[in-house]
């Protein structure tokens, strides 16, 4: 080996030694009680869409919490001032979560009556077990009338065109429909499209929803449409009268699934306002590894009035008090009661 | 990232320049294959799917061609690379992690300069198409960050052959360096339901530069002469960043590559040349 191979050998070694040396910063968010709270406290300051409309000042209540904070610490103590701050936001899709709890806020349904009894619904009008079961949804027609009932408890259950087909030819001949979504806590907003392409003659703008440009919090998008085209030929639908069934617990794609709904003419929604959650969510990690959810895109109606709050329905009904003995669902019943009456005609 | 651009840069300037003040051999193969795995090390971060930067390790499988090319009295080559990149990096807990999946395509056109004493000095342009993603399991509507990028610019190459005994080894430094091109990013708070589920596709394919989209790929290979074929091992350093719509994207990675290298030419060629090529020892080398 000559000089000069050794001299070229030796430069490359360099370079590698050289190369080896780099890394990705992190923008200064250590894993320590102080570093985590500053994490979280600027990823909702960067990503969350709220603040102005629910007119919270996150400069001030980092103001509050963050001397609640120093190195020493504990976990627990933590995740318990972390949470605090959150439930500032007043927001069911903001949660923090790690190996031993998850934060909520869940006063949006918890201070309302819950105007809801799976057992009563089961036991007294599906009439358990003599009910179907398709994509998610219960059904029959309910005894004793022309109306079909369909329950839809989770909008992450997976619906698919056939599930569809099936349900709605079961109930061909029906004076009217009742779709109960109460306790329905969201899921997927593709599920929305499925379910109401069958019930409108033409394709349809329902809501709009943007996004944030830039960490400054009223940096937004222009409104998008959210359209939903109507079922193609081939597909079961159904033009009838239709009675949707909410509550206070009906959050996140529910309120959009009724936001959708209660534009069509043929619709009335009975039961309580709904729980909002119109900020579609996202997620972040913090240097500990706690994952936080925060609304990131809200969502408004058709007349750009953001229905975070929720969707105040047609009819406002109240189940009585869910007691032992009670056997009526008086949602339900003024459901059947509207769509025997005609009025829609 | 400044103080690590400017290593690199430095880093490829250092051995172009040893490259000059050396002379060369002639390339004496047509074309040449090789194909390698390598494992290392890599950090991810991606500001669309978390604060936190992630680490852990790397695994890419490559295949390469290089050949010499027809056009312009055989002093210039083509040079081409698919690679696959896959890795699984953690936070600094391990608590929370997530995937990258990445799937590369390069293509070099080089001119080929030989100097005096046992060094090839390869210059020109290159392509390169990037299609890939990094998955964060524990997202909510943000699960995905897709990573589609064309991007064009500047590809070197420094070959030295130096002999221990008699025994040829190869030693090869190549760099790409991507300066234009096209590249997917998402606005800030854009969520890929709203993109492809409701076709808001506004300002999502973005003109790329040095200021807000860059790529830097060195190798150093050695190949080493087994039989017939060559033993290629050496390192691959990546390092691709996106700034755009105030999200950032970083992936940084150190690899050790382990391969195989043959001369592909041999098996299109005539009884005579085999024979030839045979007689001449260990298989020819194309750098």
């Amino acid at each position: 080996m000559n000089g000069l191979s050794k001299h070229i050998i030796s430069a490359l070694a360099l370079f590698v030694l050289v190369s080896f040396s780099g890394c990705i910063d992190d923008d200064g968010f250590n894993d320590s009680p102080v570093g985590n709270f500053d994490a979280l406290w600027s990823v909702m300051n960067q990503r969350y869409c709220f603040f102005s409309y629910k007119d919270v000042d996150w400069d001030e209540v980092y103001s509050r919490y963050r001397p609640l904070v120093n190195d020493n610490t504990g976990e627990y103590e933590l995740f318990d001032i972390m949470s605090a701050m959150l439930n500032e936001l007043k927001d069911g899709h903001v949660n923090l979560v790690s190996t031993f709890n998850q934060s909520r806020y869940w006063e949006w349904f918890e201070a309302y009556p819950q105007n809801f009894s799976e057992e009563i619904v089961k036991r007294y009008y599906l009439k358990q077990p003599d009910y179907k079961i398709a994509g998610g949804f219960d059904y029959r027609i309910l005894e004793g009338t022309q109306i079909g009932y369909m329950y839809f408890g989770n909008f992450s259950s997976a619906v698919n065109d056939g599930n569809l087909n099936e349900i709605l030819l079961s109930f061909v001949g029906c004076k009217g429909i009742i779709i109960d979504v109460r306790d329905n806590g969201g899921g997927l907003l593709t599920n929305v499209d499925k379910i109401v392409s069958r019930f409108i003659t033409g394709d349809m703008v329902y809501a709009y929803i943007r996004h944030k440009l830039s960490p400054a919090h009223d940096d937004f998008s222009d409104y998008y449409p959210m359209s939903i085209k109507a079922a193609p030929d081939g597909y079961v639908k159904y033009y009838g009268p239709i009675a949707v069934l909410t509550n206070r617990s009906c959050y996140s794609a529910t309120n959009s699934f009724v936001a959708a709904m209660k534009l069509l003419p043929q619709v009335a929604v009975f039961g309580d306002k709904t729980g909002g959650g119109s900020g579609l969510p996202f997620s972040s990690q913090l240097p500990n590894g706690w994952n936080v959810r925060f609304s990131a895109s809200p969502m408004s109606d058709t007349d750009y009035k953001d229905i975070e709050g929720g969707i105040e329905p047609t009819f406002k009904v109240d189940m009585e008090p869910i007691e032992a003995g009670l056997t009526r669902d008086n949602i339900i019943d003024a459901a059947v009661d509207w769509i025997n009456s005609g009025a829609l005609r | 990232m400044g103080k690590l651009l400017g290593r690199l840069c430095l880093s490829c300037l250092f051995l172009l320049a040893c490259a000059v003040s050396v002379a060369g051999t002639k390339a004496d193969t047509e074309r040449t294959t090789s194909f390698y795995l390598s494992v290392g090390k890599a950090q991810i971060k991606d500001t669309y799917l978390s604060i936190i930067p992630y680490k852990g390790p790397d695994w890419n499988v490559g295949l390469e061609r290089f050949a010499v090319s027809r056009f312009g009295n055989h002093r210039w080559n083509t040079r081409h690379l698919l690679e696959g990149e896959m890795a699984y990096a953690s936070s600094d807990r391990r608590n929370t992690s997530v995937m990258s999946y990445m799937l590369s395509y390069e293509f070099m056109f080089y001119r080929r300069y030989e100097l005096k004493c046992g060094l090839n000095f390869y210059v020109g342009g290159m392509s390169m198409l990037d299609v890939g993603a990094v998955y964060n399991p524990h997202n909510s509507n943000n699960p995905v960050s897709a990573k589609a990028a064309l991007n064009f610019g500047l590809s070197g190459m420094a070959a030295y052959r130096l002999f221990i005994k008699k025994y040829p080894i190869n030693i090869t430094y190549s760099f790409s360096l991507p300066a234009v091109g096209v590249f997917f990013c998402p606005q800030f708070g854009a969520s890929y339901y709203e993109i492809f589920s409701l076709g808001n596709r506004q300002d999502w394919i973005h003109f790329g530069s040095f200021a807000n989209y860059m790529t830097v790929i060195n190798r150093l290979t050695i190949d080493l002469p087994v039989n017939r074929r060559s033993l290629r091992i050496g390192y691959e350093g990546k390092f691709r960043s996106m700034h755009e719509n105030h999200l950032v994207y970083k992936y940084y990675s150190n690899s050790f590559i382990v391969g195989i290298t043959w001369d592909s030419s041999l098996s299109a060629a005539s009884p005579r040349l085999k024979k030839k090529q045979a007689e001449a020892g260990a298989v020819a080398q194309n750098y």
